[in-house]
This record gives structure tokens, sequence and C-alpha cells, in this order.
């Protein structure tokens, strides 16, 4: 009778535990479901790092740098030889993830696409945090655009920390009428394609994870223009790793 | 309590209702026409990829499909069989009555249109659990992404969704986690009545449910509920397609709640049994008459402002566009008009569960039956008037707030009674320190702790700092999860032996119990602290000096998770293999401990004549 009830006590024993796991393993297993459809959609994009250095206010940086593109729709994006997201959204590319290296004077240049409306907060339109406080558009340095004339933004940010550097950058990117031309500053000036290339520099921190957003509500109809693309991670938004 | 009739059982004869069509239509009828009716309205409503107010038609299609797979899905069960013949004059036979009833159909009779108040209380205890556990999931999820800065285990967007979706599952659960499965199951027992007073309504509220689950779950192929479960307007106005399933699902949990609410009240006002005078009443129906009296003024505001929700989506009425002259605040106070009663709704069956359960435990008479009464009417009274708490700081009217502020914190004298109640219910008594027991003194620490800090929450200046932290998700898990679901949970304990006929497993049951208790206090104490300290709810990356308060609180998370898994196998397997139960293994006085396992159809053979009170332990009788 004894054996019975000990039987029987491991045999619940038992069958509790491999209950435990079994719940454990279900709750884990879509957690971890959901863990990679939160993945980066794209590969990171590490900035090309230069031999050649720089020295502003006294103080030595290495050089690197990075190109981006916004893209109104897939057509275009594939049309400059970029593998676009899932969705039909306007986007940016190659890759939402950078990753920078630290303390070095970081170059971007950004191939802009699309046309626009008017910015919600005009001030966006500044160019801050660059160095000089400037940009330079299609060969000319300007500090701002009115906030009627941009298309897209490219906004650098911390997340809320205490143990990093902060780094701010905002770079609005100005909307590209019809006719207007584009060049690519390695090539064939104002002949390349219809939009604008925007270039600009500035310093990295030290080690950090950052975010960076379009502050131009871009996205479809829903949420007054903050949905779609907006709120979908890796057209509009992404990260930045400066490591 | 007394009873002058004993009961008995006698066999009925089978039910043959030949060829009847009720005979044929269950679950799956119910799921077939459902989804037929679903893809027909979609498909006669839904846009082009190119029209024009695409984002209206696309809801309409949407909002419109999930509606009518809810009725689809009853009329495949047969949920409308009874009305329809009665109105083309051929209403059902005695043996369609009792086949609808269930009776000789075994395990099939929960996946039909069953009238059986036992069977419908089984129905929700299985939904109640499943609901449950899918939100608690949904909860680790919420906790691990929480773990550490950054947010890194899960995106921003899906996380959002699991905050929305985790929020509204569990509020639309632990609505009905004790009213649902006791009752239905118990309550009608406990009065002395052969049913509920309309059983057609009592299966119809249950399938009206069933079928807003899969609208709810329809969320995560649609985007999304990323608004929280709160879906404060305009975010709701101008959120994607998984939006209309949050609306589908509250538009057809009102009715379910509306209609079941009707029938407990109408059931403890119409069918107690000769004798039960209302000072007779066991008080755990008094406690879940009280919450589900509550939910029926206050749901129908919840489902007037999910009409016009819709409407502003699908029609552009702009109820709450202030470009079009609406305002987000009408929305704010339809919602909390419902939101604070609704608290209440579901607090008063869990504390009356364990004032039902401390003298049974404690072998004593329960400490003031009136005190008790006056605390379920002072704060279900009160508590319609306290919604715009929730509103301090949006703006709406401040010269309003100082009254708020004073119903709320008056809400603190009702509340003390039930304290009262119990405490002077346990002192010193010698307590039987079985599981339902341990829940007792469970809730009573938790509440302690809930109803204080609300107390910092309903001042005005304290809620100027406190608003939108942590500190607000702490508090109210206190009261919802560490009150009224541990309530609910001591209720299960209690009474599965009349539901189940066996005996709830102790040992993996006290596991269970100081799992969760103790991760509970471990997970909800360190969000207190990070709320305090300034960190907002609802928000995927935290700054890194909240890192160990996080830590902590998701420790405790898991605690709680591993708590629930050990007690669900409990349940799973004490159902199935536990120690078969005496018809009354705690030796209580009230009406449902004197019918045996299985409870027959009609609960008594012969009803029962109440002479005493349900609580005269101790005295003689």
């Amino acid at each position: 009778m004894e054996t019975t009830t000990s039987t029987s006590s491991s045999k619940r024993l038992i069958s509790a535990l491999v209950f435990v796991v079994l719940g454990v393993a279900v709750v884990g297993t879509v957690g971890f479901t959901l863990h990679t459809l939160s993945a980066d959609p794209q590969k990171p994009l590490y900035a090309t790092k230069s031999s050649e250095t720089i020295v502003i206010d006294g103080k030595s940086y290495p050089k690197a740098s990075a190109v981006l593109g916004v893209y109104p729709d897939k057509e275009t994006a594939a049309k400059h030889g970029y593998t676009a997201n899932k969705h039909d959204y306007v986007q940016y590319g190659p890759s939402s993830h950078l990753v920078l290296p630290a303390h070095t004077y970081v170059t971007m240049t950004i191939h802009a696409y699309d046309g626009g409306e008017e910015l919600n907060n005009p001030y966006f339109g500044k160019v801050v945090g660059t160095i000089g406080g400037t940009m330079n558009v299609d060969g000319v340095d300007v500090n701002s655009l009115p906030s009627t004339g941009v298309q897209h933004t490219w906004t650098l940010h911390g997340i809320p920390s205490s143990s990093q550097d902060p780094l701010f950058v905002n770079v609005p990117l100005p909307i590209v009428e019809e006719g207007d031309k584009g060049f690519l500053p390695t090539q064939d000036p104002g002949t390349n394609f219809e939009g604008h290339t925007v270039t600009f520099s500035f310093i990295t921190g030290g080690a950090g994870d950052y975010v960076w957003n379009c502050e131009y509500p871009c996205g479809d109809g829903s949420y007054a223009k903050f949905g779609a693309a907006m709120s979908a991670y890796g057209y509009m938004s992404g990260k930045v790793t400066v490591a | 309590m007394t009873t002058l009739h004993s009961t008995s059982t006698h066999s009925r004869p089978i039910p043959n209702p030949a060829k009847s069509l009720i005979t044929k239509l269950n679950m799956g009828t119910g799921v077939v026409v459902g989804v037929i009716f679903a893809f027909a309205t979609y498909f006669a409503f839904r846009p082009a990829a190119d029209a024009s107010g695409f984002y209206n038609q696309q809801n309409k299609a949407l909002l419109g499909a999930m509606l009518m797979w809810s009725v689809g899905f009853l009329i495949g069960i047969g949920a409308f069989i009874g009305p329809f013949r009665w109105l083309i004059g051929k209403d059902l036979t005695a043996e369609e009555q009792l086949y609808l009833a269930g009776d000789g159909q075994g395990i099939k009779r929960y996946f039909k249109y069953c009238t059986d108040h036992k069977v419908v209380g089984i129905q929700y205890l299985v939904g109640v659990t499943t609901m449950l556990a899918v939100g608690g999931g949904m909860a680790m999820m919420i906790r691990t992404s929480l773990a550490v800065p950054g947010g890194h285990f899960i995106g921003a967007t899906i996380y959002n969704s699991l905050v929305g979706l985790h929020g509204i599952t569990m509020i639309v659960a632990m609505i009905i986690v004790a009213t649902g499965p006791f009752g239905n199951y118990i309550m009608p027992i406990m009065i002395g009545a052969r049913d509920m007073a309309f059983p057609r309504l009592n299966a119809l509220s249950w399938w009206v449910l069933f079928t807003a689950i899969p609208v709810l779950c329809s969320a995560w192929f649609l985007g999304g509920i990323p608004t929280g479960w709160t879906a404060y307007a305009p975010l709701s106005i101008q959120a994607g397609p998984g939006m209309n399933s949050f609306i589908g699902t509250i538009l057809i949990f009102a009715v379910s709640t509306a209609v079941a609410g009707m029938n407990i009240t109408a059931t403890v006002i119409a069918m107690r049994a000769k004798g039960m005078k209302w000072n007779r009443v066991p008080i755990f129906v008094i406690g879940a008459t009280m919450s589900v009296a509550l939910a029926i003024p206050a749901f129908p505001t919840f489902m007037l402002a999910m009409v016009q929700t819709a409407t502003d989506r699908v029609f552009n009425t702009g109820f709450y566009d202030a470009n079009v002259g609406g305002s987000g605040w009408l929305y704010a106070h339809l919602f909390w008009i419902m939101g604070h009663p609704e608290v209440y709704v579901i607090l008063l069956p869990g504390i009356a569960i364990l004032m039902e359960i401390a003298p049974v435990f404690v072998r004593k008479p329960l400490f003031s039956y009136n005190a008790a009464i006056m605390g379920f009417a002072g704060i279900a009274g009160l508590s319609v008037l306290v919604w715009a708490h929730h509103m301090y700081i949006s703006g709406w009217t401040p010269t309003l707030n100082g009254p708020f502020m004073v119903t709320t914190e008056m809400i603190s004298v009702p509340t003390g009674l039930l304290f009262l109640v119990m405490l002077g219910t346990i002192w010193r008594g010698k307590p039987w320190m079985k599981l339902p027991m341990l829940g007792l003194f469970a809730v009573m620490w938790n509440l302690l702790i809930g109803g204080i800090t609300g107390i910092y929450l309903s001042d005005v200046p304290a809620d100027n700092y406190l608003h939108g932290s942590m500190f607000v998700t702490a508090h109210f898990h206190y009261t919802l999860m560490g009150a009224a679901l541990t309530g609910a949970v001591a209720g299960l304990a209690y009474w599965f032996p009349k539901m189940t006929g066996r005996m709830l497993n102790e040992p993996a049951g006290y596991i269970s119990f100081w799992f969760t208790q103790i991760g509970f206090q471990v997970l909800f104490l360190g969000m207190f602290i990070a709320g305090a300290e300034g960190q907002p709810r609802r928000v995927v990356s935290f700054a890194a000096m909240y890192k160990y308060t996080n830590m902590i609180s998701t420790a405790g998370a898991y605690l709680v998770g591993t708590g629930f898994i050990v007690l669900l196998w409990a349940v799973i397997h004490s159902w199935r293999k536990g120690v078969i139960a005496p018809q009354n293994p705690w030796g209580a006085k009230t009406l449902e401990w004197t019918v045996p396992y299985p409870v027959p159809l009609e609960n008594f053979d012969e009803a029962p004549i109440i002479t005493s009170d349900p609580y005269g332990y101790g005295k003689g009788n």
C-alpha cells in the first residue's frame, strides 16, 4: 500500500514538473516568436572607417562615413538598387540600424527622393547638432528649411539613460520638385537622379544606444499620418549603435 | 443554515426530443454559421484598394464582420430557437426544454446551448481560466521585455499591442472571474433555487461572451491594439484596423454582461427559497448581486463610448474629434463612468467570497452581517461618483477636482467596514488554515496596500506627480490581482469539491499560493518604487536608473507565473484524478453543501425552507 502511495506521489510530482516545464515552454516559445518578429528587418549598416583624421577645436578625430537613401516606395528603392522592406511604405535604406564608431567624425550622405507637405513642428526644419550647424544640399550649405519645404527628417537622439553621452542631430531633407536634380558627390554632379543629396557631419561620443526617426508625419491616413511607415519599426525609424 | 427538508435524488425520464433541430446544433455548427456570416459581411462591404474613404470602409467591413460573426454563431448554436418557436406559436416541448438543459448528455452539453446553470458555471470557469492564462502569458512577455533598460526583447510596436491586449483580456476575465463560475454554478443553489430566473438568457450570456474571444484574438492579425486598454480618443479614432477588434469585443461583451447581470439580479430577487429573508441571504450572494447590479448601469456607457468610436471611424461623425466640435473629454467621461465602478464590479465578489469562507474556517458567525451589507452598498453607491479622479490632470474642470477627491477618499470608509467584518470574524478565532483561508489573509494584506496607495492617487497634488506612472500600475494590480483574483482563487479552492466532486490537490495548492503571493509582493513592491521614482507606464524603454527595480519586478513576475502554472496543474490534475470529495468537506452551513455531487438537474428535489441565518457557527445549530 505504501509503495502504491509512493508511486502515485512520484507520478504526481513528475506530472506537475512536466506541466510547469511545458507551461514555461509555451510562454517562452510565444515570447521568442515575438522577439524574432521584433528583430531588425535588415542587417546593420556599418559606417566605413577612413584612415584620415580631422582636428576640431584642437582635438583629433578619426573619420568615417555612411550613405542612406529615403525612398517614397519599393519601386523607387528597387530602381536605386535597394531591396526594400516588406511593406510598400516610404522608407530609409539600406538599413534602419546604423553602427558608428565612437569618438569619430562621421559624415553622412542621404539621397532623398520623396515629396512632402508641411512639418507639424517647424523646429525640425532646423539643422541641429552637425558640425557648423549646417548641412550641404546639392552643394550648397544651409542651416534650415521652411516647414513647407521638408520631405522627411533624419533625427538622431538618445534613449533615456544616464550612462551614455548625449547625442542629438536633426537634419531636414528638402522636398523633391519636378525637375530637381540631385548629384552624387563622387560622380558626375547634377545629372544622376531626380532628388537631392544632403551631406552633413557630426562627432560621436562614447559607446551607447541611440534611436533615429523621421519627424515629418509621412505614414498613411491612420494616426494622423503617424501610422503605417511611421509606426512600423524599420521604415522611418531605427537605431544607431555607437560602438 | 437550517432547512426543514433534506434532499434526495430520483431518476428522471430520458428526454426524447425526437428529431428536433436543437439536437443537431452545437459549437461546431455555430462556428460554421458564424464564419459564413463574417465573410459574407466582409466581402459585401470591403472597399476597393483605391476607394475614397478607404479606411472608413475598411473599418465598416471589419467591424460588421466581427459583429455578424457573433450573430451567426448564436444562430448556428441554436440560441434563438426558443424565442423563434415562441414567436411562431410552437413553443418548445417539455422534452425539448429538458434536452436544452443538457439532461443525460454527458460532456457534450458543455459544447451546446445548455441552459443548466451548473453547465454555464463550468463553461465560465474554463473560459475565464483560459483567458487568465493567455493574459498572464502576455504579462510574462511584457515583464521580460522590461527586465533590462532598452526594451530589447520585444519591439515597441509589438510591446504596445501586448500591453493593450493584456489589459483588455485581463479586465474582461476579471469582470467575470467570480460571478461567472460561482455566480452561475453556486449562487442559485445557495439561495435554494432550481435554476436561474432566465435559463436561456443564462446560456446566452456565456455564448455571447464566447464569441467575443475570437474577435479579441483577431487584433493580433490586424495590427494589434496600440492604444492600451483605455482606448482613448482620438488615438482610437486614428488607429489601424486592429482597433475594430477592440470595439467589437467591448460591444459583444457589454451585451453579455447586461444579460448576465439582469439574470443574476432577477434570480436573487425572485428565486430565493422560502424563509430566506434578505438578512439570511449568504453574503457571497449579496456581494455578487451588488457587483452585477453595479455593472448594469456602468457598462452601457462603455458600450455607448464604443458605438461612438465606431461611428467616428466609419462615418466620421466626430463625437471625439475637436476639429468638428467633438471632444476627447467626452470619451474620457464615458470610459471612466464605467471604468471606476468596474473596479468594484471586480472587487466586490472577491471580498464576498472571503466573507463566505471566513466563518466556515474560523467556526464563528460572520462579524456584523449588517456592516458588510452597508460596506458593499456604500462602495457600490459611491463608486459611481468618483470617475473624474482619473481625469485630474486632463484639464477638465479643475474646480471639480476637489469634490471628486472627497468622494473618492470617502470610499475608504465602506472599504474599512469590509475590513472590519473580515477582521472581526477571524478575531480571536482559531483558523483552520486550509487553502481558502490562506487566501483570506493574503487578500487582507494586498487590499490594505492597494487601498492605502489608492488614497495617495485620489489626492490631487499627489496624483499630479504619480499619474501615468508605474505606481498606478502597481496600485491597481494590488486591488484587482492581489485582492480580487486571490479572492476568486480562494473561492475556487473552497467550491472546487462542489463543482467537480473532487478535492483540490493541497500540496500543489500551497506551493502555488506561496509562489504567487511572494512573487506578487516582489513584483509590485518593486514597481511601486520605480513608479514613485518616476518611471512612466506603457513605455517599452526606460532609463538606466530604474534597472534594479525592474529587474526585481521581473524576477517576481516569474515567481507568480510559476505559481499559476502549478495552480493550473493542480486544477486539471485534481479534476481528473483528485481525491473524491465528501458532500460537505468544510462542514459549512450554506445550502450548496446540502446537495450531492453530481448536483441533480434541478438542484433540489424538494424545495428547501430556511429557518435560520447561514452563519450560525458556535450557536449549537
